[in-house]
């Protein structure tokens, strides 16, 4: 029963959403399955003539998720923002592995794979930018962790400036400053390879 | 660099993007009192910050959105069928629905949009093939972004592709021959024009008898 299932989902996530915010890091790794499951099924849904566009744009996948997985009635900002930080936290890590991944099999003896076999995922350029911004974010989030948290949610999560400055709980103004200054910090950092 | 030195680095780069461009100079010769070190920084940030936006990956994670439905519509085309899959992108049998015709729809995948040399090569592909005439070689009508999403829009061939035209026991010599001046006379107007395919296969002819 796909509705049973859905509400059995529904429950669960507000449930590991609150012992999130209580600091149990375990919930984290429930949740993770629970909220990509439902991702890649509103993507599918999605492609099912429903619009006219097709680019899937994460955060309208997030959005999704959030008001089918999360249950409305006993759900405030705060869940919300909980959850849109999750879901780039989730993205962060399905694209580090991935890109992890396809270096990997760079570097290793070469592998014939056919197109059809290869075109998934991000392409191998992609692939080392993912990874660089992954380690150098680390620095950053020494230096300032609110522009950290804003490069996981906009670089990863694919959020739009406004939904993540809900996210932060800052003003949007900030997000955009915070984004113009890491972006151009990080490529910088990119390009000079190691520089402290 | 301290907590303090980067906030005052937030503070001065912030400050000189609300100022008009003309009069940034003057401005961060002020707000930098001499700082060269900071200005320097300031200046590498603001360099930075004119590259063209930063594309997230983030759209590449549910690359079952790049197929296509029957019914589904990109821009003025709608899907009919999926006609096949080639290095560049997926081919779909479509409608026109302004002209009431049946074209050939090429949309490059969604997973790959964000990869700036895909995107590249998918432009020069339908320029290129644009600025042939021949009749062995597919008319292009139409190339266009909707979305985000490119498609280039090609006369639609009725028949088969020459991998499924070929019986197992080959194909007879006369036939053979005619779809190869065939091809070879599409590339020799190809080359002629200084385009090489790079990946000819029997997949990609359609042969009409």
């Amino acid at each position: 029963m796909v509705l049973a299932g859905m509400a059995d989902n529904r429950g669960e996530v507000t449930r590991l959403l609150a012992e999130m915010a209580l600091g149990r890091s375990d919930a984290l790794d429930r949740l993770m399955p629970l909220v990509y499951q439902e991702l890649r099924r509103i993507a599918r849904n999605q492609m099912r003539g429903e619009r006219s566009g097709h680019t899937l744009q994460p955060t309208d996948l997030v959005h999704e998720a959030f008001l089918r997985l999360v249950d409305q009635n006993c759900t405030d900002w705060r869940n919300r923002a909980q959850f849109f930080g999750l879901a780039a936290q989730l993205m962060r890590r399905l694209l580090v592995d991935h890109a992890r991944r396809r270096c990997a099999g760079k570097r290793g003896i070469p592998v014939t794979l056919t197109e059809g076999i290869c075109q998934r995922g991000p392409g191998a350029d992609q692939s080392e930018e993912i990874l660089a911004v992954h380690q150098v974010l680390g620095r950053l989030a020494e230096l300032d962790p609110r522009q950290a948290r804003v490069v996981e949610l906009r670089y990863f999560g694919g959020l739009s400036v406004e939904e993540t400055a809900e996210a932060i709980g800052v003003a949007t103004r900030t997000v955009k400053l915070d984004w113009a200054m890491a972006k151009s910090w990080l490529k910088s950092q990119l390009s000079a390879g190691d520089r402290p | 660099m301290t907590p303090e030195r980067w906030s005052r680095l937030r503070e001065v780069f912030g400050a000189a993007l609300e100022t008009p461009e003309s009069e940034r100079p003057r401005f961060l010769e002020s707000a930098c009192e001499g700082d060269t070190e900071l200005r320097v920084e300031v200046d590498r940030l603001l360099a930075g910050n004119q590259e063209p936006t930063w594309q997230s990956p983030a759209t590449m994670l549910f690359p079952v959105a790049a197929e296509l439905a029957p019914g589904d519509m990109v821009g003025r085309y709608r899907i009919e069928a999926k006609l096949g899959e080639g290095g560049m992108g997926v081919v779909y049998r479509s409608r026109d629905i302004h002209l009431d015709r049946v074209v050939a729809v090429k949309v490059l995948p969604a997973d790959r949009v964000a990869d700036p040399d895909r995107k590249r090569r998918f432009i020069q592909e339908a320029k290129a093939a644009s600025a042939l005439n021949h009749p062995n070689i597919i008319t292009i009508h139409d190339f266009a972004e909707e979305h985000g999403t490119q498609f280039i829009v090609m006369e639609y061939v009725p028949g088969k592709a020459l991998d499924q035209l070929i019986p197992l026991k080959g194909l007879r010599t006369a036939e053979t021959l005619k779809y190869a001046v065939q091809i070879a006379d599409a590339l020799a107007k190809a080359h002629a024009a200084g385009i090489v395919h790079r990946r000819l296969e029997a997949g990609q002819h359609h042969g009409h008898r």
